[in-house]
């Protein structure tokens, strides 16, 4: 089994290499490197497919069906686990990435480089995943930024450095903290820790501020919770690339993930005692983002608002001292990297349009058949179309949420209600057929391809209900 | 049975999906239709030989919370609910059928045997996932019946709203009772709380989704779309996914004490509203709009008094609205796009409309007198009233272009009549001749009178409302603009003054004097080690020891 699992790790990294030793310049070059991408990413999908296919009901709730070991430097046996929450989370990357392979065709710039960035980030992201024990987990933690930082240092322009430099710091202090964390458990340990027996360990007063309080600052340095979240969401807004704009968009999924794996279950009272006051900055947040989004005319906005939203929602989630919806939360996760995916793949394609073209993205999906049909139905799909484990798992997640407190369910419902109609609302301005606008006949719409998968995609969320993947788990 | 139904429905639903020549079009949806029809036959048959409620379950899925389950359960109060759903979608199959405009028979046929099959499931529901499921497949079948995005926007706007305040009580409801079934809301209060809170959500969400006062903005943007999918929209969509949710979540409503005052003042207004915008309003789809809007409160009204237990007399009324949508649709259009050339076909209408109206008065007087409501016979009254506007606006025009009808009009007043009596013969439903005399008496006088004279005075003061425009003017001031202006200042006042012109700028500052400080104890060597390493064993020991 631990073959699958090392494959899936290193395939994107061995598929780097090969897009790296291409030819530059060469519209053949980008060809080659865009279908090597692609496979690698298939092989890797097919992979884990395979790895679900070997899960049993049993593995479903606390089970790893695949771990792999290695043994380095002496004290430290670098350990990789696949269980259904990380094999979800890996699953949902995956295809975000594939997505935002095809999603990149028609850039001009440095496609090249941002597929090879990408591949490596894709690799450090599977690792972070899959690890098991304290240092690889650490070790795919902080690796994976400096990928991340190259892709979008691609995509931003020279006076927008600044917000790079800004988001940089924000998680350069967070793996820090986990840094310190992590040698702190190590010297009380004299050995490397598993993740799921942190929540075991024994400290006094202090050293559970230390650590648990570390741990905290290092995952939530990833989410755009008030007052962090401006770095992340201004980077955000200045993105145009689908690929960079995917990649920096998992970051906040992986903080769910750590605080998923690490987090224990009963918070130790040092920390439970200030739980209120980081609920109330959430949703605060929230709320901030919801009206943000209603508030701006512009759709990239609207969009990077909702998935905000979003990501406080789940961020709430996993604070709820139960682990009845640890798995609807992955099941969520999974379909909403899906959905937005998709989005963010259509709406990079309409600006870069309405710029080629030089008119507004006013109706400009009038002309765009294929494009129009996946974005209402991605839409749709975001909004709460009840077919999909997205609907359903939300719906699980926000019924404990009132579970525990009713005013803090209330908001969460008016936010995901507020972020759901703007996307509605831009979904027609888009797609307004009556608006005068002018000749858009020279529109390119997006290419098969690309629309075959995504009504692949369209179709795997209709399979679902409440698993993404009941077909096989 | 009714899973056996539902399967027959869906068998023609999918087969009507396959894309075939056009040539073909009107001849597979020939056919298709008559499939239906013989299902119907078969549902009606199993009707009347039901003896004990037969259940059928398929687990679609096994969660760990819980299994997602999909309920059909063949009982007789399900029967007698679908039954008016059944016939009025076999009506609307027909007239799609030899409604010579229509281009896309087969697909339109499709969207009708499909949003048939969410009502019977819909009813059906016996857990919260199929309820929302179906609610939800109905709001997107209405929308793309619409197809026109300018008048879907606000319609899926509202209806999205609608759906989340139901979302909100379902989620509240299963964080309690940890349990899907519907049966079991009415347990809800042993361990929940906010009755008046569930109720105050449930009645907006319904309001919106039944188009009542304050709500009817989304339906009068539907005036940009075709007339012949406007009939089907009042009832056979959202409006009736509502009345279904609002005979389900009962138990819900009845136990808090504010439910009979609201609902009284959202009926009334929804009522006074909707008839005077009936009469005073110029444009046929608008009154036709405001028409649906009284008829939907006062049938709403009318569930409550009969406790929720739904019965035929208001599968009656169903249908009778319908089929009133449906002719009144009929006379706009022989009178407008066929210039009144077809006078059997006007006749023929006209008489559908007397015997409907008939039969609709007769059922209502029956429903009155059971029920002893003599306000609500006040508001049946005034319903008949805008019925007969909505039939004197049509026939001035019936007047001019045709005058042969105008004589005729008698004739299809006895006419109607005469069928009405052999409607009561032949149906032993109708028992209250008397008040169904009356109310058809006053409907003919009303007619023939012609009271309304009095409109063409306030056609100023009524094109002064509209170029108002009252409603959307306190949306926009009351809703739209605070939400965006809250918006704009949460963003001003948190993300440009607070976070970039001052916590940043602090920031910055501490920053650059911490870099300065340094830099400047730097450049002095071993007292920087000094200072740094005694800075490290201070805070060490304020960690440790406190």
């Amino acid at each position: 089994m631990s073959i699958e699992l090392m494959l899936i790790i290193l395939l994107p990294l061995l598929g780097s290499l090969f897009v790296m030793s291409a030819k530059d310049n060469l519209l053949q070059t980008f060809k080659n490197a865009e279908q090597a991408a692609l496979l690698v990413i298939l092989v890797n999908i097919a992979l884990i497919f395979y790895l679900f296919l070997s899960l049993s009901p049993r593995d479903i709730q606390n089970g790893f069906v695949a771990q792999y070991s290695w043994h380095f430097i002496g004290i430290f046996d670098f350990s990789f686990g696949a269980d259904v929450l990380s094999l979800m989370f890996v699953f949902g990357c995956q295809i975000a990435m594939f997505l935002g392979v095809l999603g990149i065709r028609r850039e001009q710039q440095n496609q090249k480089q941002i597929l090879v960035y990408s591949l490596i980030y894709l690799s450090l992201l599977n690792g972070y995943f899959f690890a098991l024990d304290m240092m690889s987990f650490y070790m795919c933690f902080a690796a994976q930024l400096f990928p991340l930082y190259m892709l979008i240092g691609f995509s931003l322009t020279e006076r927008q450095h600044k917000l790079l430099v800004r988001l940089s710091l924000h998680h350069f202090l967070g793996a820090m903290l986990l840094l310190a964390s992590c040698i702190f458990i190590f010297s009380l340990k004299q050995n490397d820790v598993l993740l799921v027996t942190l929540d075991k360990l024994h400290l006094s007063y202090r050293k559970s501020i230390f650590v648990w309080g570390g741990l905290f600052l290092a995952f939530i340095l990833r989410m755009p919770v008030w007052p962090f979240h401006h770095a992340t969401t201004a980077v955000w807004g200045a993105l145009k690339n689908p690929l960079t704009f995917l990649a920096l968009h998992v970051l906040p999924l992986s903080g769910i993930y750590g605080f998923m794996r690490c987090w224990p279950l009963n918070i130790p009272f040092e920390i439970s005692v200030l739980t209120p006051l980081f609920q109330a900055l959430c949703i605060l947040t929230m709320v901030f983002a919801a009206f943000g989004s209603y508030a701006y005319i512009n759709a990239g906005n609207k969009l990077s608002n909702y998935i905000f939203v979003y990501d406080l929602l789940y961020f709430l989630a996993v604070f709820l001292p139960t682990d009845v919806i640890r798995l609807n939360i992955s099941y969520s996760v999974f379909s909403f990297l899906l959905i937005t995916s998709c989005l963010v793949v259509l709406q990079a394609h309409v600006f870069r349009e309405s710029i080629r073209l030089n008119v507004g993205i006013k109706s400009i999906l009038s002309d765009m058949p294929r494009a129009r049909i996946a974005y209402c139905l991605f839409v749709l799909a975001a909004l709460g179309l009840p077919v999909s484990a997205f609907f359903w798992n939300n719906f699980l997640i926000v019924s404990e949420i009132f579970n525990f407190h009713l005013y803090v369910g209330i908001i969460v419902v008016l936010c995901i209600t507020l972020a759901g109609v703007s996307l509605l609302q831009n979904m027609y301005v888009l797609k307004d057929e009556n608006s005068s606008c002018p000749d858009l006949s020279d529109v390119k719409d997006i290419d098969f391809t690309t629309f075959f998968v995504m009504m692949g995609v369209a179709f795997l969320l209709l399979l679902s209900l409440v698993k993404p993947l009941w077909f096989i788990i | 049975m009714l899973h056996e139904t539902v399967l027959c429905l869906l068998v023609v639903g999918i087969f009507s999906l396959f894309r075939t020549r056009e040539n073909y079009d009107f001849w597979l949806s020939f056919f298709l239709t008559a499939f239906v029809t013989l299902v119907f036959a078969f549902f009606l048959m199993d009707w009347h030989v039901l003896g004990s409620d037969a259940f059928k379950t398929f687990i679609l899925d096994r969660s760990q919370s819980e299994n997602i389950k999909l309920d059909i359960i063949s009982s007789k109060q399900n029967y007698i609910l679908i039954f008016p759903f059944f016939i009025n979608t076999l009506l609307a199959l027909f007239n799609n059928l030899i409604f010579k405009y229509e281009k896309h028979r087969k697909n339109m046929l499709s969207l009708f045997v499909f949003n048939l099959i969410s009502f019977i499931m819909l009813i059906c529901a016996n857990n919260f996932i199929q309820l929302m499921t179906f609610v939800f497949i109905i709001d997107i079948f209405s929308q793309l019946l619409i197809f026109n995005s300018s008048a879907s926007k606000r319609y899926s706007i509202y209806n999205l709203v609608a759906d989340m305040g139901l979302f909100l009580v379902l989620a509240m409801l299963h964080g309690k009772l940890i349990n899907l079934d519907v049966g079991n809301i009415s347990h809800y209060y042993e361990t929940g709380h906010h009755r008046d809170f569930i109720m105050f959500v449930i009645m907006i969400s319904l309001s919106i989704k039944f188009g009542l006062f304050l709500f009817q903005g989304y339906w009068l943007d539907l005036k940009s779309a075709k007339f012949h999918t406007l009939y089907f929209l009042p009832y056979l969509s959202t409006p009736m996914a509502a009345l279904i949710l609002f005979i389900k979540f009962y138990p819900l409503l009845v136990v808090s004490p504010s439910f009979s005052p609201l609902l009284n003042i959202i009926v009334i207004l929804s009522m006074i509203w909707g008839s005077v915008c009936a009469v005073l309003n110029p444009q046929i789809k608008e009154k036709f709009v405001y028409c649906n809007m009284l008829s939907i409160a006062f049938l709403i009204k009318l569930v409550e008094k009969a406790d929720f237990m739904w019965n035929m007399a208001f599968s009656n009324i169903l249908i009778c609205l319908f089929v009133f949508n449906l002719c009144l649709y009929y006379l706009h259009y022989e009178m407008d796009r066929e210039h009144g050339k077809n006078k059997t076909a006007i006749f023929t209408v006209l008489c559908a409309f007397m015997i409907d109206l008939s039969c609709l008065s007769a059922t209502l007087s029956s429903l009155l007198t059971k029920q002893n409501m003599f306000w609500i016979i006040f508001f049946a009254v005034l319903f008949l009233f805008v019925l007969a506007s909505l039939f004197v606006f049509v026939s001035p025009k019936l007047q001019d272009k045709t005058a042969s009808l105008d004589s005729s009009f008698r004739t299809i007043s006895v006419m109607g009549l005469a069928t009405l009596s052999l409607v009561y013969f032949s149906y032993p439903f109708f028992a209250y001749y008397w008040q169904t005399c009356f109310v058809l008496a006053v409907f003919v006088l009303l007619s023939r009178l012609h009271p309304m004279k009095f409109i063409k005075l306030s056609d100023s003061f009524y094109a002064h409302l509209q170029h108002i425009d009252l409603i959307t003017l306190l949306y926009n001031k009351c809703i739209t603009e605070p939400l965006k202006h809250a918006g704009v200042l949460f963003n001003i006042l948190i993300d440009f003054i607070f976070l970039e012109r001052t916590l940043y700028p602090i920031v910055s500052s501490f920053n650059g004097f911490v870099i300065k400080s340094y830099r400047h104890a730097a450049r002095l060597g071993f007292l920087y080690y000094l200072f740094g390493t005694l800075l490290g064993v201070l805070l060490f020991i304020c960690f440790f020891y406190g």
